[in-house]
Order: structure tokens, then C-alpha cells, then sequence
């Protein structure tokens, strides 16, 4: 209440205040023109100019006596308004328990709202943080009929045609993302970084804080060992030392020239990197097209559109297609083209539909509350009648009574948005758990300047509502007709307890849509969760390395370190099983390579494939519990030196071999474009030695067919990028620290990062849709709750209303029974129409629901019985305690009233 | 806050009454106001500014600063409509007060 206070008297002052000076000097003005006005007529008279003056001022009657008076008027009338809210605070005191409830309610509902729409304004609105970031278009090289149908990547290729072949762009830039290892404080970190082409900086049209960003020809071999820093690596590296621009740091064991530092705000594609380098091409790279390994944004110019863009980049592709004929027809066969989207778009696509279903749930919440307080309004209106009556008898002007009724609603429902703006604070660090950070602009989600006035102003609009209702209701009227109404109260106000059922009528149906949905995403999320992965998460520990390309360069290098890691973590106790595999489940790193199975026949207008190219030690899969279907697991026999081996999941097998057995079959990697079915003495092949079950790879809802996946032994194609997975017997993150040891054991200076349990790489591919299913449970249980009450304060109204007729009824011998019944068929009247509507309502959930859900149908027989049943006891509970009370009036006190 | 003092209530209506014949600025009234009462009513200068800001408060007047010549600013007031209605309703009942209180006087 300390608050409201506090903020009525801030508005008043400040209002004052900022007129104050004005109107002291147009008082000035005025007073001093008619005194002019006056010494004019008295000189015109014949009087000297000292005498007219004097005489003009007597005339006055004291300048500044009248200052004053003026003045004071002024000030009345701004202190009416401090005036009107005192009042209004001293009302609602009176109030407390009607204050209380419609401060709690909106509380709620509008710190819903402020949490919803702080994600949606940073997420959704402003996901960039560039000038003129809706400019700035990126570009993804799909081949849908060959599995890769998302992502944005292209060749460096593109990039070198679309620069000499485009003129819509103002600039246009290729980065890599990826990750470097620098020495922080002497143990190695790795952190998150980006190689750039100069062009890169320009395109953001961000200026470096400190120091410069690349010249064109620091891309040249040679040249390219400088860096920028990111403002908080500037920090934690170098204690924000200005110095540190000239100095060297040392990424992956080479010294860079730091030349720049990057302001705090600035990301552009990945929020986290703290560190950008050069990119470099090799001439091979230039000319290699369909090789999508790079990322490619572009800047729009002035006045040209992104469809122009999309034109001119499918030019480009149809060119290299004529350019190229020998890979026309497999790239065509593919359905090959390129993407170009808003940058803006492609972030936040994937999460738009969960943002959207969240705060239409939200609003839903507020409306459900809205009602409630307007139901409580009314009912209160009714009994401030006599009040209002008495007050516009006594002559307060009808304006007046307006002004003090907004006034008091409009204290309460900001006060309640003040209160709201904590509730949602609090809300937003519980909401930390839900890993809003995974979001893009996720991690600097607050309350804002423009969350608080979103908020305030809400809280506004519903203050001015609720004020306005009762104050048009009542104040038209003459008093006289109202103070005569309040006295046969008993059979007037059916208008207003119609109104009331049909806005708790309304609460019920909103309430319904809500818990629908809620149960179809439970039911949903349920049935994602029952999704067998084709592998054992439980008892699995993980940690990551990525080796630094200067120090294991040869590949080999890089099988031996595996191998000697996975040596010692065998031997650690408590570990059972231990693998490794540059591919883990729900991990970002994902390759697809294209393969043939050995006496391919392309048939026409069948696209060749790109599964997924994983790479595994042996005893990776006994490690993850993958079930073998046929032949082999990859074990000690899959030496560098054996011939090369290949494990494919069923997904794959079906494909190339289907009815037969794989086993013994050989994969290869088409390398001449003319004929693929040929194979040269050059072309590598991969004999199949076992079948295994599908893994998920991305996410559990994979619902994509995907084109399935080929496994290659570590031992024999070693990569750089590993994850290394054990099985405990005890809880898996007690051995973080002896795995990490282990790891560390081998290569001292290299980072191990992602060290965790499997089910925590699980539960983050959930983490959108487990946050939508949490909130949306959270929102139907508070409409739930509210409707409850909703129901609960008609009928408690009804029933006290009835209290002479219910006397009555007993009196002559209709038993409690009866009475109960009565009652709460009332009820069950309210709630079965509001079921009815509600069910209308969730029809339109359709459209709203469909990308969330899996498995589940809009029509859930089980989830709408549920619900219904849930809803309908919740609500009968809430009509037992006024029927049974009714039930238990005692006529000879009901009828003595 | 109807229920103003009568002498107060008189020079409100006078203002509004004067106001009917066009804006005018404070000097203007106040010469108006003499004018009318053949200098019998002497409204004092004092009271004349602080009734004028307390009706534009109150809506039944608007004002404007305006640019004179000399560079001197006058403030020109205008009747607004619920000015109008307000003299349209307190003008009834002000005959209906001189209409009672005649009838006191002679029922004595």
C-alpha cells in the first residue's frame, strides 16, 4: 500500500512540476498586460506616468496578493488529484479483502504477461542486436531429397561467385564457427569462436571499442594471425586493459595479434563467441562447390528487396549447374537450391510457435482474471450504490464521482502491475531452469524500460476499464432512482448477477481451452519421452575434447590420443564400458556425407543420399547399450592397418539393401562424377560388418525420415572433434572429476568441456518443449483456480441473495437435501455451458497446437475426459461450500432478518 | 463544490456571461464587468484572475496565450460548451433564488 501511495503522489508532483514554471510565467505575462492595458488609459486620462502606474496598481488591488491567489487555485486543484488518490488508498484500505484479491489476481496475471512478453520483445522483436539488422539476410544450400533439408551453410564457392555475380548486396561475408583454445590463466580453455572474412565487421556496421577489426588482407596466409576480442574476453583475459590491444595471445598454441576489441552488446549468428579471427581459403576452397561447410550472411543495399536477392542467387546456382554438367544431374536429382532468408527469421523460426502458444496462454490467464475482478466490481458497485447516491444528493458533481471511481481502480490496477513487475522478476529467475539461455538473445532476457511500460500501462488499461464500468453505470443515473433502488435492492440488480454468470460462464470456457491444451502438450511431451532413443542414456557419463588442428595435424595423431584415453578410462574403477564417437545424441556436431552401397543403379529421378557419417570406437556401442541387429560391434580387430570397415543402422540398410542381409556388403564414396556406379582403384570402400538399431541423433521427435546413418571405427578415420562416453555402475557425475583427469592425464594442455551425464544432453533436446508444457501446466492450473473462485463468489452471492426464499423453503419442509441440489444444479448449469463454449474454443487450438504436438491429436478422447473431469470436480467443490451452507440456513434467523 | 459562496458564485456567472459576447482577456473583462454594473459592483481585480483560472480548471473556459503587439502577451479566454451549459443551468437557478427569496421578503 506504501507503494501506491508513494507512486499516486510521484504522478501528481511530477505533473505539477512540469507545468509549475510555465504557468508562473504566463501569470507574469498576464498581470503585467493588464496593468500596461490600465497606465495606457490612466496616462490617455491625463495623469503624469509615475501617477498612472500607481494609480493602475491601487486599481489592482495588489499584484502580488492576486499572484498568490492565482496560485493557489493552481495548486487546489493539482492537490485534488493527491487528494483523490488518498482517498482512494483510504477506500481501498477499508477494503482490505476485495484490495487483496484484485491485487493478487492482477499481480498474477499481469507478472505472467511481463515475463512473456520481456522473451517475446528480446527474442521475437529484437533478436539482433545491429543497426538495421532486418538488412541483413542469410543463405542455406538444401538438398531435401538427399536428407538435408535445413541448416544454413554454403561453399566458399558461392561466396566467391555471388561477389562477383550480385549487385543487390552492400556487403556480403563468410564466417565458420568453431572453437579455439587459449590460455587463461595457464590452464587452457576452450572457448567459443568464429574465423571471419573482414567484410564481416562492416556488415554488422559495429565499430571495435577499442583498437580495429581486420583489413582485407589479413585473410592472406601469413597475415592472419590477429584477433579480436570480445568485450567480456577482453575482461576476464586481460582485466579490460587497454594495453592489451598490440599484445599477442596464443589460440591453439599459435601467438595472434589481438587488434581489436568488440563492444559489450555485440553478436551477430553465435551469441557466445568471445573471439574472431580471420578466415582463410585455400584456392581449392574457392573453386569446390556443394562443399557447405561455411556460414554466409549478406547485407542487403537500399532499395533492393530479398526477392531480388533470391533471383539472383538461384542465376547463380542455374550458371554453376551449366557451368559444371558432369554434377547437373546428381545436384538437380537432390532438388538442390539455395534458402535466402531474413537473419532475424532464421533465428528465432524454430522457437516462434512455442513463444506465440506461451503468451497467448498467458493472456488467456489475464483475461480469466480480468473477469474475476470485474465479477468482483460489480459486486461491489452493487454495495457502494447507496454511497455514490448519497454523494451525487449532496451535490458532488457526476464528473467528480467518475474521476474518483477511475482514480481508485486505476491505484489499484497499476499498483497491482508494480506488484506484478516483482512477481514476474521472481518468475523470470525460476524460468532460469527451463534454459532460456538455448534461446537466441536468450541469455540477457530482463525487465527492460519497455517491459516495465508494457506492464504499467496494462495495469493502466485495466485500472480505466474496471473504473469506467461502475462509474457509467452508476453516475447517469438521477440519485434518486438509485437511492430507491438500493432499498427494493432485493428484487432489482438481475441485470448485474446475469452479467456476473455469463462472465463466469466465459472464465469456465477460457479455463477449459487452457487445460486442453496444457493436457494435449503433458500428453504429448509423455509420449516423446516414451520414444526409444536406440540407446541407454542412464549410467552414461560424457566429456568432449576438440583437438587443435596445430597440434594433431595428422590424423593418426589423433586416433592414438583417443585410443590412449580410452586405455586409461577403462581402467578407472567403477567404470564398466567406455567409448568415444564424434557424433554424441543431441549434440551440436552433426555430419552428413553422401554414400553408395557397391553396384549402385541410379534409378530415374532417385536422388542419391546423404546419411549421417559418424565415427565410433569400439566399444561405444556396447557403452551406449545400442542393440545389434547383424553381424558385428567395431572391436580391436579395426585397426588403422585392417581393411576399412563400416557399421549402418537399420534406417540405412532398409534403403540400400533391402530383403537381404548387408553383411559382408561395401559401401563406397563415388569420386568419379561421370559414373558413379564406377568404382576405380582409387575409390575407397567400406565393407559392412554389422546392423544396428536406429540411434536418435538430433532431437527424440525426429519425425523427419531421415536417410539414416553410416558408422565408420575411430581407429580408421579419426576425427578431432570427440566425445567420449563411460558407463559407471555408481551416479555418473561422481566420476566428472577422475574423467576429466583421465583425459587431462594424456594431453595436459587440452580443454575437456561437456562434462556430464547423457540424460543431461537428453533433457536439453527437451528443453523447449519441456518449457512449453511446464508454463502451459502452471497458466491452466492459475485458470483453473480462478475460475474456481469465479464460481465460488457467484454463488456465495446467489446464495445470501436467496437467504429470506431459501428460509422459506426449508421452513416449509423442503429437507437440505433438496436444497443442496438446488444449488448446485445452479451451478452445474454455469459449468456446462462454459465446458460447451470452451470446447468450441479448443477447435481453434488446432492450428495454434499442431507444430507442438506429437502423437497427440487436437481431439484426444482421453485428454478432453480428463480435462472435462478435472474442470467440472474443481468447480464442483467450488459450488459444494455455498450449497451446502445454503442447506444449512436456519430458517427462523433467515426469516427474522 | 457547486455549493460555492454566493458572491463568489456571482462573479463566476458574470465572467461566463460576459464570455458569451466573444474571448476576451482579463483587462477586458474586468472593464466589462464595470460597464455592465454601472461601477456599482465593484468586482476587485483581486478576485477577478483567481475565479478565471478556477473556471478554466473547472472546463467552463479555455484559454490561450496570445502574441499582442508591443510584445506584450495577453491571455484570451474562451467559453467552452460546459461553460455554457453551466450558465444556461446556473442562470435558472439563480432566478429561482431571487424568485424565493422575493417571495420571503413579501410574505412577511
Amino acid at each position: 500500500m506504501r507503494a501506491v501511495k508513494i507512486f499516486g503522489q510521484l504522478v501528481a508532483y511530477l505533473r505539477g512540476l512540469a507545468r509549475r514554471r510555465q504557468i508562473n510565467r504566463e501569470l507574469e505575462d498576464e498581470i503585467r498586460f493588464h496593468l500596461d492595458q490600465q497606465i495606457e488609459v490612466n496616462v490617455r486620462r491625463g495623469m503624469s506616468p509615475a501617477e498612472a502606474r500607481r494609480m493602475a496598481q491601487l486599481d489592482f488591488g495588489g499584484v502580488a496578493q492576486t499572484r498568490e491567489a492565482v496560485r493557489e487555485v493552481r495548486a487546489i486543484w493539482l492537490d485534488s488529484i493527491l487528494r483523490d488518490v488518498q482517498v482512494a488508498i483510504r477506500m481501498l484500505r477499508k477494503q482490505r479483502a476485495f484490495t487483496l484479491t484484485v491485487a493478487a489476481t492482477l499481480a498474477v496475471c499481469l507478472g505472467a504477461n511481463a515475463v512473456l512478453f520481456a522473451i517475446v520483445d528480446h527474442v521475437l522483436l529484437r533478436p539482433l542486436s545491429i543497426p538495421a539488422s532486418d538488412r541483413v539476410v542469410i543463405t542455406g544450400n538444401r538438398y531435401p531429397r538427399a536428407g538435408v533439408d535445413s541448416g544454413y551453410s554454403t561453399s566458399a564457392a558461392d561466396y566467391v561467385d555471388r561477389l562477383r555475380d550480385t549487385d543487390v548486396f552492400e556487403e556480403q561475408a563468410l564466417f565458420k564457427v568453431g572453437n579455439r583454445s587459449v590460455d587463461e590463466h595457464g590452464v587452457p580453455t576452450r572457448v567459443p569462436s568464429m574465423s571471419v572474412t573482414p567484410s564481416f565487421f562492416r556488415l554488422a556496421r559495429v565499430a571495435p571499442t577499442l583498437g580495429r577489426t581486420f583489413a582485407d588482407d589479413e585473410i592472406e596466409p601469413g597475415r592472419e594471425t590477429k584477433a579480436v576480442l570480445s568485450f567480456g574476453l577482453w575482461q576476464s583475459q586481460f582485466g579490460a586493459d587497454p594495453g592489451a590491444v598490440g599484445r599477442d595471445l596464443r589460440i591453439d598454441g599459435r601467438p595472434y595479434t589481438i587488434v581489436g576489441v568488440m563492444p559489450k552488446e555485440f553478436a551477430l549468428v553465435a551469441p557466445d563467441v568471445t573471439l574472431w579471427t580471420p578466415l582463410t581459403l585455400t584456392p581449392a576452397e574457392k573453386s569446390t562447390h556443394y562443399n557447405d561447410v561455411w556460414g554466409y550472411l549478406a547485407r542487403l543495399k537500399n532499395g533492393s528487396s530479398i526477392d531480388q536477392a533470391q533471383a539472383q542467387i538461384d542465376a547463380v546456382n542455374r550458371a554453376n549447374l551449366q557451368r559444371f554438367p558432369q554434377f547437373a544431374r546428381v545436384i538437380s536429382d537432390m532438388g538442390f537450391h539455395t534458402v535466402v532468408e531474413p537473419l532475424q527469421d532464421s533465428l528465432v523460426k524454430d522457437v516462434r510457435p512455442t513463444l506465440h502458444l506461451m503468451w497467448g496462454g498467458a493472456l488467456f490467464v489475464l483475461l480469466i482474471g480480468c473477469l474475476n475482478v470485474a465479477n468482483l466490481v460489480i459486486a461491489r458497485s452493487r454495495t457502494r450504490t447507496r454511497e455514490l447516491a448519497t454523494r451525487l444528493a449532496l451535490g458532488a458533481g457526476r464528473a467528480r464521482i467518475a474521476r474518483q471511481l477511475i482514480t481508485e481502480s486505476l491505484v489499484l490496477a497499476v499498483g497491482s502491475a508494480a506488484a506484478g513487475l516483482i512477481v514476474g522478476r521472481i518468475g523470470l529467475r525460476a524460468l532460469g531452469s527451463l534454459n532460456l539461455e538455448d534461446l537466441p538473445r536468450g541469455a540477457d532476457i530482463q525487465f527492460d524500460a519497455s517491459t516495465v511500460v508494457f506492464t504499467l500501462a496494462a495495469g493502466a488499461i485495466i485500472g480505466v476499464i474496471l473504473g469506467a464500468w461502475p462509474a457509467l453505470a452508476a453516475v447517469p443515473t438521477a440519485p434518486t432512482t438509485l437511492l430507491n433502488q438500493e432499498q427494493r435492492s432485493t428484487s432489482s440488480g438481475s441485470g448485474a448477477r446475469r452479467l456476473r454468470r455469463s462472465l463466469v460462464v466465459a472464465q469456465v470456457a477460457f479455463a477449459f481451452v487452457l487445460l486442453v491444451g496444457a493436457g494435449l502438450l503433458f500428453s504429448s511431451f509423455r509420449r516423446v519421452l516414451a520414444i526409444d532413443p536406440g540407446f541407454q542414456s542412464d549410467h552414461v557419463l560424457t566429456a568432449s575434447v576438440a583437438l587443435p588442428a596445430s597440434r594433431y595435424r595428422e590424423q593418426p595423431a589423433a586416433g592414438r590420443f583417443a585410443g590412449e584415453v580410452l586405455t586409461r578410462l577403462r581402467a578407472l574403477p567403477a567404470v564398466a564400458k567406455a567409448g568415444a564417437t564424434d557424433t554424441i545424441p543431441f549434440g551440436s556436431n552433426h555430419t552428413n556425407s553422401l554414400i553408395l552401397p557397391e553396384g549402385y543403379q541410379a534409378k530415374a529421378g532417385e536422388s542419391m543420399i546423404s546419411p549421417g557419417r559418424i565415427v565410433a570406437s569400439s566399444e561405444y556401442f556396447e557403452t551406449m547399450r545400442v542393440r545389434l541387429i547383424a553381424g558385428r560391434l567395431f572391436d580391436d580387430r579395426d585397426v588403422e592397418s585392417a581393411p576399412g570397415v563400416a557399421i549402418v543402422d537399420e534406417t540405412l540398410a532398409a534403403r540400400f539393401w533391402p530383403g537381404t542381409s548387408p553383411i559382408g556388403r561395401r559401401l563406397y564414396r563415388p569420386d568419379d562424377p561421370n559414373n558413379l556406379a564406377r568404382i576405380t582403384p582409387t575409390t575407397t570402400t567400406f565393407t559392412v560388418v554389422g546392423v544396428i538399431a536406429s540411434m536418435k541423433l538430433e532431437t527424440l521427435a525426429d519425425t523427419r525420415a531421415g536417410a539414416g546413418a553410416y558408422y565408420f571405427p575411430l581407429a580408421q578415420q579419426p576425427e578431432r572433434m570427440l566425445t567420449f562416453a563411460v558407463r559407471t555402475e555408481g551416479t555418473p557425475a561422481t566420476l566428472s572429476h577422475a574423467v576429466r583427469a583421465a583425459i587431462q592425464s594424456v594431453d595436459p594442455e587440452l580443454p575437456v568441456f561437456d562434462v556430464q551425464p547423457m540424460d543431461r544432453w537428453t533433457a536439453k533436446s527437451l528443453a523447449s518443449r519441456r518449457a512449453a508444457m511446464l508454463l502451459s501446466l502452471i497458466f491452466s492450473a492459475v485458470a483453473l483456480f480462478l475460475a474456481a473462485v469465479g464460481i465460488y463468489g457467484v454463488l456465495a452471492y446467489a446464495v445470501a441473495h436467496r437467504r429470506k426464499e431459501i428460509g422459506i423453503r426449508l421452513a416449509v419442509g423442503a429437507s437440505a437435501r433438496v436444497v443442496f441440489a438446488m444449488i448446485m444444479r445452479e451451478g452445474a448449469v454455469v459449468i456446462a455451458v462454459g465446458v460447451g463454449l470452451g470446447a468450441i474454443g479448443v477447435s481453434g487450438l488446432q492450428r495454434a497446437l499442431q507444430s507442438q504436438l506429437f502423437g497427440t491429436a487436437v481431439t484426444d478422447p482421453v485428454v478432453l475426459a480428463i480435462m472435462t473431469g478435472l474442470l467440472a470436480s474443481v468447480a464442483a467443490s467450488a459450488c459444494a461450500v455455498p450449497a451446502w451452507r445454503a442447506s444449512r440456513i436456519d430458517p427462523r434467523v433467515a426469516l427474522s432478518d | 463544490m457547486a455549493k460555492t459562496d454566493l458572491l463568489q458564485g456571482t462573479l463566476d456567472l458574470l465572467i461566463l456571461k460576459i464570455l458569451t459576447l466573444g474571448p476576451n482577456h482579463g483587462w477586458g473583462i474586468s472593464i466589462r464587468i464595470r460597464q455592465i454594473s454601472e461601477e456599482g459592483l465593484n468586482a476587485s481585480q483581486g478576485s477577478l484572475y483567481p475565479a478565471l483560472h478556477r473556471l478554466e480548471l473547472r472546463g467552463d473556459v479555455e484559454s490561450e496565450m496570445t502574441p499582442s503587439e508591443n510584445n506584450r502577451r495577453a491571455r484570451v479566454y474562451r467559453l467552452t460548451r460546459a461553460g455554457r451549459r453551466r450558465l444556461e443551468t446556473e442562470n435558472a437557478t439563480w432566478e429561482q433564488f431571487v424568485l424565493s427569496v422575493g417571495r420571503i421578503l413579501r410574505a412577511e
